[in-house]
């Protein structure tokens, strides 16, 4: 067992990666009573096309299936439900699939040992049936059509589409009616046997809990099951162009705001930077220049370009990083020239950049604060770097205006997809 | 933790001292008798007086300052509870162990400058700063429409709540929304400082003197704290079963069945509805959620909600336009079989410890921990450790008498399947 302390925190960390290949991280904290356990696998709606455990071609699985999966993976041979458990010890249960990661997980006070070990087990022995399969169909087809009434999320689906060519990021995580339908039992065994193996998943538990005991019970629970030799998965590679696929596109919904989108596409390999510091580094520049205290914003308002805050999104792949702006606003023309004519004037000041820099610190004790959060931090530093980044609050304080400034002049903010969804235009 | 309640005259101060949190939170709610035609006023007062003051003439200036101060955060909100209405003003921020002496009074103090000192202009809000707000409660009126699921919990409301505040669109009106001028807010900011009924609340490892002694110095007006009354809405009985179906252009149908209890006393009110809903359509694992969801398929989500103030419950699911019948018929069926008894002693001992789990989980948010002392001392509600003790004593028995007392009032469909 590893102990690590979040330097300037008060936070430590407990972790094991175990024989077979699972990672434990667990974060004790006493001050609260309830406990948030969540067990994850690196896979999730762009791991599409892959060669399975013990073959030699690759295949191509329908979109959608890692949130699919996700759904069956409650499918239990005795027939109890995994949610039902959970309730019946106090606790509640869910599950969540990105694009990157699918999380089951657990919060709950009482019987954490019993809730913890099920929580292993039943994600470690599901039951799939081409009945059960057909039942989730139906399940799965309301929660698409849910989001089909949902502006936010698909003008954020239609403007991934935009920006890709290749890279699968561009399917939204869920699928289509059509591709869920294709669904088979065979389709999830092949995804199951390959990224659900221990080596390809972790476990992180945050609250008030006892470290040792809990990374012991994890151990014994894998000791008893027996689980093939760790391999490689071979992933499909994409050749991703740097340019945006399509510039605009305009969408019609049942709304009466128009909100606009603007994504910008960097190739993150053109500055000499570590992905983290690259996203701390762009986070400052949306926060700077578009935020509250943005001159441009005040402007914004006092033109009665818009009322609402511009939100901001940072997007990754391996190679690329989608730089997203969003909006509600009855002018998204006016809106889209004055972004695109402020983003290229590099005018910031540096006491600005530290003052987001002391803000960015706060924002990390208040982190510390909560469970939910904590567990959040640690399951992306997993996912995005592969290690826990426990020298965070260090990290931010060493951010530099000079590398800042050098890394905005080489950003090329001409590579843009625009999506503006609009009202529909009624006939009566 | 340690609660102490003071009596400032003006306002009531309750303060919290914990040490479990590295953060300080205040919440000052301002509360009167709920008039259709005031909540348009009260909900621009909740954004404006968050936007900008007297020193911090935008809301860039404002927030630079809440940057300055280790990045405050801040937050208004308007809402209903029942007879009354209440407008909070909230701020959470380090605790000055974790950043610069004096920084907690500073923080309340930012905090007490944007109530008490507004930027007025020639006897009213600043144009520039009311017009801004005001557009920005237009667009969130508006896009109240956007959403399906929040649009037909409004018109089922509307439906059941006849003549009763029940009725009343919390989130205000768009139609009356331009009758709301700079002149006429000011004066109801004044009229809500002099005689709303004031509630101040501190939370954090704190010095409870010294709190006392910022809030004393600063003081909201001289007039004595209004008494409160009860804060229940009495519906009409219920009538013939009313449905309603309308048509908005969206995708999915959405389903809301209302229905209507009587003569509840305190402990079923408080405890024994809990159950009821939550072994009904409470989580995921209910009854609704098995049979509608889990067996049929009709649905991704359904689920039911209980409103103590109203005695209302409501049952809400996201379906095909085709299932409409189906569904209904299978929710009836379910609330029938609760007045039957048929659910098992399990699902009690369920409720029961997801309840304490519930409650427990309280403890871990500061703000939670204030709305429980709030309604504590408003709605009569007990807190947190007895609810824990009480919940215990809710007998199967219990729950089959309740279930007898509810009767269906209306159903609301909004019809979707216009791609389809």
């Amino acid at each position: 067992m590893n102990k690590l302390t979040y330097n300037h925190l008060d936070i430590d960390i407990y972790s094991e990666k175990l024989d077979n290949g699972l990672e434990i991280y667990v974060i004790p904290k006493d001050s609260v009573n309830n406990i948030y356990a969540t067990f994850s696998t690196k896979f999730g709606a762009v791991n599409n096309e892959f060669t399975p455990i013990g073959e030699d071609e690759m295949i191509r699985v329908p979109d959608g299936v890692a949130h699919f999966l996700e759904h069956q993976v409650f499918n239990q041979k005795d027939g109890r439900d995994p949610l039902n458990f959970f309730t019946s010890n106090g606790a509640s249960g869910n599950a969540n699939t990105s694009y990157y990661k699918t999380t089951y997980l657990f919060t709950g006070t009482d019987k954490f040992e019993e809730n913890l070990e099920y929580l292993l087990d039943f994600v470690q022995e599901p039951y799939f049936t081409d009945q059960s399969v057909n039942k989730e169909k139906g399940i799965i087809e309301q929660e698409i059509n849910m989001y089909l009434d949902n502006p936010y999320n698909q003008s954020y689906e239609l403007l991934n589409s935009n920006v890709f060519h290749n890279h699968p990021i561009k399917n939204n995580v869920i699928g289509s009616v059509k591709s869920i339908k294709s669904i088979t039992k065979e389709d999830l065994y092949n995804c199951y046997n390959t990224f659900y193996h221990p080596s390809n998943m972790f476990v992180v538990v945050t609250g008030n809990v006892d470290p040792e005991a809990t990374i012991k019970l994890i151990k014994d629970n894998q000791s008893k099951k027996t689980f093939a030799e760790p391999t490689e998965i071979e992933l499909k590679k994409y050749d991703e162009p740097d340019e945006v696929k399509k510039e605009f596109e305009t969408l019609e919904m049942n709304i009466s705001l128009p909100k606009v989108l603007m994504g910008f596409k960097f190739n993150m390999h053109d500055f000499n930077l570590e992905e983290q510091v690259l996203r701390w580094y762009l986070s400052l520049l949306a926060n700077i220049k578009f935020s509250t205290t943005s001159l441009f914003f005040e402007n914004l308002k006092k033109d009665n370009i818009t009322t609402e805050e511009i939100g901001y999104t940072l997007l990754c792949t391996d190679d690329h990083a989608l730089f997203i702006l969003d909006n509600e606003t009855n002018y998204p023309d006016d809106f889209i020239d004055r972004v695109k004519d402020e983003i290229k004037k590099i005018d910031i000041d540096e006491q600005e950049f530290n003052r987001k820099k002391k803000s960015f610190l706060s924002s990390i004790i208040y982190m510390t604060d909560d469970i939910y959060s904590l567990n959040q931090n640690v399951m992306s530093n997993i996912v995005n770097d592969g290690f826990v980044r426990t020298d965070i609050y260090d990290e931010i304080l060493k951010l530099n205006f000079k590398e800042f400034n050098d890394f905005i002049s080489k950003l090329d903010f001409d590579n843009l997809a625009t999506v503006v969804v609009k009202p529909k235009e009624t006939s009566d | 933790m340690n609660y102490k309640k003071y009596d400032l005259e003006s306002s009531n101060l309750h303060v919290i001292k914990t040490d479990k949190f590295k953060t300080v939170a205040v919440r000052i709610y301002f509360k009167r008798k709920l008039k259709k035609d005031e909540i348009n006023y009260r909900n621009m007062l909740s954004d404006i007086l968050l936007e900008s003051n007297s020193q911090y003439k935008t809301r860039r200036q404002l927030q630079i300052q809440k940057e300055e101060l280790y990045n405050i955060s801040l937050s208004g909100s308007s809402y209903k509870s029942g007879e009354y209405t209440f407008i909070t003003y909230s701020m959470s921020f380090l605790n000055e162990k974790y950043t610069e002496p004096n920084m907690n009074e500073k923080s309340i103090e930012l905090l007490l400058d944007l109530i008490q000192k507004p930027y007025i202009d020639d006897n009213k809000f600043d144009l520039e700063t009311f017009n801004y707000t005001k557009d920005g409660l237009k667009n969130f009126l508006v896009s109240i429409d956007e959403n399906p699921d929040r649009l037909a919990a409004i018109r089922l409301e509307e439906e059941m709540g006849e003549n009763t505040p029940l009725a009343y669109r919390a989130s205000g009106y768009l139609d009356t929304l331009d009758e709301v001028t700079s002149e006429k807010l000011y004066e109801y900011y004044k009229s809500m400082i002099e005689n709303d009924i004031i509630d101040i609340f501190v939370i954090g490892d704190i010095d409870e003197e010294k709190i006392k002694q910022i809030f004393e110095k600063r003081k909201f007006r001289d007039k004595k704290n209004p008494k409160t009354e009860s804060h229940f809405v009495k519906l009409e009985d219920t009538r013939k079963e009313k449905e309603i179906i309308e048509n908005k252009g969206f995708v999915q149908s959405k389903l809301k069945m209302g229905f209507k209890m009587s003569e509840l006393d305190d402990f079923e009110r408080k405890y024994v509805m809990i159950a009821y809903n939550f072994i009904l359509g409470g989580g995921n694992d209910s009854k609704l959620f098995r049979e509608v969801r889990e067996k049929n398929s009709l649905c991704y989500y359904i689920s039911s909600s209980y409103s103590n103030l109203y005695q209302m419950l409501t049952v809400s699911a996201g379906i095909a336009n085709d299932s409409y019948e189906k569904t209904v018929s299978l929710v009836k069926k379910a609330i029938q079989e609760m007045k039957d008894g048929d659910f098992d002693d399990d699902d009690l001992e369920e409720v029961k410890s997801i309840y304490k789990n519930t409650c427990l989980s309280f403890y871990d948010n500061p703000f939670d921990i204030i709305n429980s002392y709030l309604v504590h001392e408003y709605l009569d509600y007990d807190l947190i450790e007895d609810k824990i003790k009480n919940i215990q004593k809710v007998t199967k028995e219990d729950i089959i008498k309740v279930a007898s007392k509810i009767k269906l009032d209306t159903v609301y469909f909004l019809e979707g399947g216009s791609d389809e």
